[in-house]
């Protein structure tokens, strides 16, 4: 019997390398994502025997060279395959010469290529995230699911429906020229925002900070970033996920139990990071056009910069939130908005704005939110209800054993 | 008289590609592409890739949103196109019968209005651009806006044409003047009007051979609207 890898070695191969040897293969398939699916899979399959005694040198490289070879005698053996052989064969050749003649890395990164062709405006707004999160984040069509409260079936389906899109309608695989950036922009960030949320706030599981997701979605977005540097929403966003991420060491204890940001340990958080976040937020200011990624990391910026959550500057929160919630008048933001100013104004001004919110009564973070505020208020019956109501709603496991000690506090 | 012949049928209903009924389909469908070259009518023809690979383009506040879709929900979509040179209406209707879908969808039969519309055959890949809008909305005759937008499609045509991405259009007659045909249990019907009772309605085409999506939304995005939306679908090429 020959020895076969671990399955959980074959396992942290496959997340390590397969967002990117996908990306590779995509580009170099011709921006067909069934085949190169179906490819790396039967790389995946070969891996698992031909790495029985250990793994090659170059895993992503193996990976990618042997899919390519399963693609290309998967389009030898059908009539339609002889057709998108030849396209193929062009793309391999230009993109070989790309890389011997391009000393620019950005340029060659199949991944951002990829992030732009997966947020094309072609694609309805759920199918270019849930296609990246699958695609570039590596995530399961469940974790997606779960993530944007839909059906596991309703979110495969999507996925499916964006890449024979992609195929059939030819949406191209490239990054796309300068003057077609600013409509294309928009769509690329809010995706990758949501990646990095998702890494943030695991929506399932035991790890409250998915790291790999939240360095991929900076990592997209420093290089986008390069790529662009006049554009202030797109600093704007590279210093809201710096800043965020800074708190990850003081975020969880290490029995995995959440900690609220106003019992953080604060020397835990990443000082590097914070300094890097505040450089990437004052050159997107100075370009004056503050827009939603800019004003949010304005307001992470402010909780980094107090040494005690008493010497938190609330009024300028509650002041950010106030231009948010113009630029952009989501639920969630008015929830967030309704929790800063009852910091800055009290409770009771906290409550009479949550009691205005429509559209967040399956959110477990609205209930949690109004549950806080009645137990500041002291009214604990209607905290306990609350926490209650949010704990329905609740997925993540550390937030649920948070509202549960809550809740046993009042209930 | 040039006329336009829509196809449209449900593509959930569809007969499924590769069954020895599709096969048959296919067949009939060659027949009457024979019989429409024997006549001299064919000018023509191509099948469109599924709706769900439609991308419209919409006016809102003056400017062209792209979004994932076709134009309408409609039950029936969009599946293929004739276009035919017949010696009157009544012809037009006799062909309509003809045409397989015919008895299973709906075929909508349009004048074209064009004095010069050209055809040119691609090898490549080629994206059709539907015009959608509202007969109400339409420029009047006299309005000067009319002439303005006549010579930025004159303008668009003559720029494709140059670099070889043209490869047809059309303007049609208004959609109060469409007829419908249908077959059923080997009777054809004809109806007044759209196959499908939507506010806005096909006024003219373009049809351009271009490597990629981008690139056809880029010219798509050229052609002179003041309301509605352009849906911009690949054709299927075989």
């Amino acid at each position: 019997m020959s020895a076969k890898p671990a399955p959980s070695a074959l396992a942290a191969a496959f997340r390590e390398y397969n967002a990117t040897a996908l990306a590779s293969l995509i580009r170099s398939l011709g921006g067909d994502f069934e085949l190169a699916e179906d490819a790396l899979q039967e790389a995946w399959l070969s891996a698992a025997s031909a790495w029985a005694n250990g793994f090659p040198a170059n895993p992503g490289g193996w990976l990618v060279t042997t899919a390519r070879r399963k693609a290309l005698d998967r389009l030898r053996r059908t009539a339609i395959g002889a057709r998108q052989l030849e396209e193929v064969a062009r793309a391999m050749l230009l993109s070989a010469s790309m890389e011997f003649d391009d000393p620019q890395p950005v340029l060659n990164d199949d991944q951002l290529r990829l992030i732009f062709t997966c947020c094309h405006p072609a694609l309805a707004i759920e199918a270019r995230v849930a296609l990246t999160l699958k695609t570039l984040g590596g995530l399961t069509t469940g974790e997606i699911a779960r993530a944007f409260l839909a059906e596991e079936t309703a979110i495969a389906q999507r996925i499916v429906r964006a890449k024979r899109k992609i195929r059939d309608a030819r949406i191209p695989y490239r990054v796309p020229e300068a003057h077609e950036l600013p409509d294309r922009l928009p769509g690329v960030l809010a995706v990758l925002y949501l990646v990095f949320s998702e890494g943030y706030s695991a929506t399932r599981g035991e790890s409250v900070v998915r790291r790999n997701l939240c360095d991929e979605a900076i990592r997209l977005g420093r290089l986008i970033a390069q790529l662009m540097p006049d554009e202030s929403e797109v600093l704007g966003l590279v210093a809201l996920m710096l800043l965020h991420h800074s708190r990850r060491a003081a975020r969880q204890m290490e029995d995995g139990e959440l900690v609220l940001l106003d019992e953080q340990d604060r020397s835990l958080w990443d000082r590097a990071a914070i300094r890097e976040g505040r450089s990437f937020l004052k050159r997107a200011l100075s370009a004056q056009r503050a827009g939603a990624y800019q004003l949010q990391a304005s307001i992470a910026a402010i909780h980094a910069e107090a040494a005690t959550p008493e010497e938190t500057r609330w009024d300028e929160i509650a002041a950010l939130y106030d231009r948010l919630i113009e630029v952009s008048p989501t639920p969630v933001v008015a929830l967030n908005r309704a929790a800063a100013r009852a910091m800055a104004d009290g409770p009771q001004v906290g409550l009479a704005l949550l009691g205005e919110i429509e559209g967040l009564a399956s959110y477990h973070l609205y209930h949690a939110a109004r549950a806080d505020l009645f137990r500041r208020l002291g009214r604990t019956d209607e905290a306990a209800t609350a926490y209650r109501a949010a704990l329905e709603f609740v997925t993540n496991e550390p937030e649920r054993r948070f509202l549960e000690r809550r809740l046993a506090e009042y209930g | 008289m040039r006329y336009l012949f829509l196809i449209a049928s449900d593509e959930r209903t569809d007969i499924p590609y590769g069954t020895p009924e599709w096969d048959e389909h296919m067949a009939a469908y060659r027949a009457f592409s024979a019989e429409c070259q024997a006549r001299g009518a064919m000018v023509a023809a191509d099948p469109l890739q599924s709706v769900e690979t439609a991308t419209t383009l919409r006016l809102k506040h003056g400017e062209l949103v792209t979004l994932d879709g076709p134009y309408a929900e409609t039950r029936e979509q969009l599946g293929g196109y004739y276009l035919l040179d017949c010696k009157d209406e009544a012809e037009a209707l006799a062909l309509a019968a003809k045409i397989p879908t015919a008895s299973r969808g709906s075929i909508e039969v349009r004048r074209c209005a064009g004095h010069d519309s050209r055809h040119i055959s691609h090898d490549g890949p080629r994206y059709i651009v539907l015009i959608y809008g509202a007969e109400q909305d339409y420029l009047p005759m006299d309005d000067p806006r009319l002439a303005t937008m006549m010579g930025e499609h004159q303008a668009l045509t003559a720029r494709t044409l140059e670099t070889g991405e043209y490869a047809g259009g059309d303007g049609l007659y208004p959609p109060s003047l469409a007829k419908t045909v249908r077959v059923r249990n080997g009777h054809a019907m004809v109806t007044d009007g759209p196959f499908a009772e939507t506010r806005e309605q096909l006024g003219g085409y373009y049809i351009f051979a271009c490597a990629d999506l981008e690139r056809a939304l880029a010219l798509a995005r050229q052609i002179p609207i003041v309301s509605g939306c352009l849906e911009v679908r690949p054709l299927l090429t075989v």
